[in-house]
Order: C-alpha cells, then sequence, then structure tokens
C-alpha cells in the first residue's frame, strides 16, 4: 500500500518529461530505489513483530532452532520483496517511461539489490521486536546497513539505463557478496538475538 | 600519573615539531599540508577504536564478560568522537583546498556513513531497557556494521574518483620526506596513546557506575 | 605569517576543542557519581 502510494506520488509529482534527458538514468535510478527501499521496510519490519504480538513467540523458540525460524523468516521476506519488486519495478518504468539499455544487467541489479536488502534487515527485524522503542528505531538501524548497498545498486541502475559498458557486472557481484556475508553473519548472530 | 606527563610532554613536541621541523609538502596552497600531522591521526585512531569495538563486542558475545561491553562501548563512543573530529577537520582542508566545505567526495560519504552507523549502535543502545539484552543486541549490532563497513572503505570510493590526496601523503609512499615521517609517526603514537587514557577513563567511570547499579531490578521488562 | 598556518592552528583549535567538550562531559559524570556516594 505504501510503495503505491509513494509511486503514485512521485510520478504524479513528477511526471515523466519535467526532468531534462541527459539527467533521467540517475535521477529515476535514485527514485526508484528509494520507494523500493522505504517501501520494504515499513513491511519487513512486522515480520517478528507479528510473533511477539500474537504470543506465538515461545512455541517457536520451543519448536525449532534458531537457524532454521531465520531462514523460514528470511525466505518470507524475499518473497514479500520479490513480490513488491515485480509490482514496483514494471509500473515504474512504465509511467515514468524509463528507458533501459542493458534490461538483462537492470534485472540482475533489481533482484541481488533485493536479495541484499532482505538479508540485511531479517536480523534487525528480530533485534526490533525485543527492543522497547520500536517505532522509527527499524529504519534508523536498518539504513546504515543498507546504504552501501543502495549506492551500489543506484549506480548499477544508472548504468543500465545509460548503457555504459557493464563486462563482468562489477555492481551484482558486489550485491551478491553483501547478501552472501549478510546471511553467513545473520546465521552466526542469530542465535544469539533468538535466544536472549 | 607519569603516563599523563609523559603524554602531554610527547604532545607538546609532535605539535611544535609539527609546525616547525617538519617541511610543508609541495602541491598544496602554502602551509596546508601540515593537517597531515593532525587530521590524519584522528582518522586512525576511529579506526582502530572501530576495530577494538567489534573485537571487544565479539568477546563478550562469546565470553559474557561485562568488562567486554564495557571496552565495546567506550571504544565506539570515542570512535564516534574522532570520526567527528576527522570530518571537520577533512571539510575545513575541502574547503582551502577544493573551494567547498562537502561535495559529496567518496571518502566523505564512507564517513558520514560511518558516523550514521555508529549514531545507530547508540540508537540499539538506548533502545532496549534490560542491561543483558541490550548488552547483546549493541554487540550483534556492532558485528553486523562492521561487516558492511569494507563495502563502504574498499567498494564506494573506487566507483567514482576521490579528490582525497593519497599519493602525496602516503606514508608508505617513498617520495615522503624523513623529517615529515617522522613526525607524522610520532604523532600517530601521541593521538594513540590520548585514545587509550580516554578509552581507560571512560571504562573506570563505566565500572563504577556498573556497580551502583540495583542488582535485582536489572532485568526490566521490554515489551509488555 | 606564512599563508596556511592559520588554517593549520584552525585544526587543532578543532580538535582541542572535541577532545575538550568530551573530557567535560566525561567529568561532570565522574562528578554526578562522586556526588551520589557521598550522600549515602
Amino acid at each position: 500500500m505504501f510503495a503505491v502510494t509513494t509511486l503514485i506520488a512521485v510520478s504524479f509529482s513528477i511526471g515523466s518529461f519535467r526532468i531534462e534527458e541527459a539527467e533521467r538514468p540517475f535521477l529515476y535510478s535514485v527514485l526508484l530505489w528509494i520507494i523500493l527501499t522505504f517501501s520494504a521496510l515499513s513491511g519487513l519490519a512486522r515480520s517478528f513483530v507479528k510473533e511477539e504480538e500474537a504470543g506465538t513467540i515461545d512455541v517457536l523458540k520451543l519448536s525449532a532452532r534458531p537457524q532454521a525460524v531465520f531462514l523460514g523468516k528470511l525466505l518470507f521476506n524475499l518473497t514479500l520483496l520479490g513480490a513488491l519488486e515485480l509490482m514496483i519495478v514494471p509500473s515504474f518504468i512504465l509511467l515514468m517511461s524509463y528507458q533501459i539499455s542493458f534490461p538483462g544487467f537492470f534485472i540482475a541489479v533489481i533482484i541481488s539489490g533485493g536479495l541484499g536488502l532482505g538479508a540485511g534487515t531479517t536480523i534487525i527485524a528480530a533485534m526490533i521486536a525485543r527492543a522497547s522503542t520500536r517505532g522509527a528505531l527499524f529504519s534508523a538501524l536498518s539504513l546504515p546497513l543498507l546504504l552501501p548497498l543502495m549506492i551500489t545498486c543506484i549506480k548499477g541502475c544508472e548504468r543500465a539505463a545509460i548503457g555504459i559498458s557493464s563486462a563482468g557486472w562489477p555492481e551484482v557481484k558486489i550485491a551478491v557478496a553483501y547478501f552472501v556475508i549478510m546471511i553467513t553473519m545473520s546465521l552466526l548472530l542469530f542465535p544469539l538475538v533468538w535466544e536472549e | 600519573m607519569i603516563y599523563k606527563i609523559l603524554l602531554t610532554v610527547w604532545m607538546a613536541i609532535i605539535i611544535v615539531a609539527a609546525f616547525l621541523y617538519a617541511e610543508a609538502a609541495t602541491g598544496f596552497p602554502g602551509e596546508t599540508s601540515r593537517i597531515l600531522f593532525f587530521h590524519v591521526p584522528q582518522a586512525w585512531v576511529a579506526t582502530l577504536s572501530f576495530l577494538i569495538s567489534m573485537i571487544a563486542s565479539a568477546v563478550y558475545l562469546a565470553k559474557r564478560r561485562v568488562k567486554a561491553d564495557y571496552l565495546a562501548q567506550s571504544a565506539a563512543e570515542l570512535g564516534f568522537l574522532f570520526c567527528i573530529l576527522a570530518t571537520i577537520t577533512g571539510s575545513i582542508f575541502a574547503k582551502t583546498t577544493w573551494g567547498a566545505f562537502w561535495n559529496w567526495d567518496p571518502r566523505q560519504t564512507s564517513i558520514v556513513i560511518l558516523l550514521m552507523i555508529y549514531g545507530a549502535y547508540f540508537a540499539v543502545r538506548s533502545a532496549v531497557n534490560d542491561p543483558d539484552r541490550r548488552r547483546v543486541f549493541a554487540g550483534v549490532y556492532s558485528i553486523l556494521a562492521f561487516v558492511t563497513v569494507p563495502f563502504l572503505v574498499f567498494v564506494v570510493p573506487r566507483i567514482t574518483t576521490s579528490l582525497h590526496p593519497e599519493n602525496t601523503m602516503n606514508p608508505a609512499h617513498p617520495g615522503m620526506d624523513p623529517k615529515t615521517l617522522k613526525v607524522f609517526l610520532g604523532s600517530l603514537f601521541a593521538y594513540t596513546g590520548l585514545f587509550v587514557w580516554m578509552l581507560r577513563l571512560k571504562i573506570r567511570v563505566l565500572t563504577i557506575e556498573g556497580l551502583r547499579e540495583p542488582k535485582f531490578m536489572s532485568r526490566k521488562p521490554d515489551n509488555e | 605569517m606564512k599563508e596556511g598556518l592559520t588554517f593549520v592552528m584552525g585544526v587543532n583549535l578543532v580538535i582541542w576543542c572535541g577532545i575538550a567538550f568530551y573530557l567535560f562531559v566525561l567529568d561532570r559524570r565522574i562528578k554526578k557519581l562522586e556526588q551520589t556516594s557521598t550522600d549515602k
């Protein structure tokens, strides 16, 4: 819901012809990632809070290993993100008439960026659920960790749109490396958060 | 006490030497390159303290000794302070050499993200009431944050080119003047000494405060 | 005075102001601790 609202607000106020041709690839990739990140953050924060509020968290603690819980939550979040991207990205491209020179590279950046986004935020969501002030804390904690990923993805989308040579897809590699490292660290650290 | 006196004397010698003994590097307006002796040690101490904070957090998570958490917290706080100082002095230098206080140079970008990360670290600490849980969460966050740092330092600056002087001021660079190198290393040493002194002070304060904490009420509920 | 010297001095001033500020805050915390200990 948040995603659709921001998307409409952005495309309504900016339109597809306000921005000069030369500026477009850069500004569009920034806007796209801002919409994606913030709508993802507003949804993902709920993943563990739900359990805490429903009181099912103790049952989960007894019945499943922490790694399994983490992977389950991660899978759920990634599915959510995938659906979100599937909805936002095509409509963004259509509404803003976003021209992309390398569609393959663009899609790869979007997918790997989504993976990184999910991996970086899941463990933060687990911590938030057990803190006393939840509201703004999730974004405050997630954004600093996500910023390197966001910068990389914005650059990647920009380059895919302009069509600068992208041999080896460096941005995709960085995003995938981020994903792998975040998952490894989360698997190591999650049991500590979970049992506390 | 001896430590304090030695440190003060050493620091005074370094400051005088930085102005009088070492020669200004060429390629910078006037005497501005002398910032090397003051700005770079700040960045070095900031990096060092974040490293210490991360290691101490890992030690706390493994052994659950409160002392390790005190060290992690103190080092993070001091690292934050020195990071701010490095940012401010760096941006003054940017003003005199590049003409603007801030222009999102890759180095500036990464240091701002670093400041945000450690701001968030303190946010974790203030958001959790239960002391034990607070320590675990802060430790976990500290490690997660540290894992993303390589992405900042190595990945982000390479995407765009940097205006930050590297070779002319890099101590490993063979072209560095031997006098400059001497004063520079002495300055690194002096600021590290200052950092250690401040760190021990902070840990002592935390330890005393920890002793005062009422033991029986220490597990406050967080989400009731 | 040579060009740029005031600048380097300014940098120094900023650093020491920062460190002094931190120590000042720390000192106030210590004072507070001392006060509570004499109260008891």
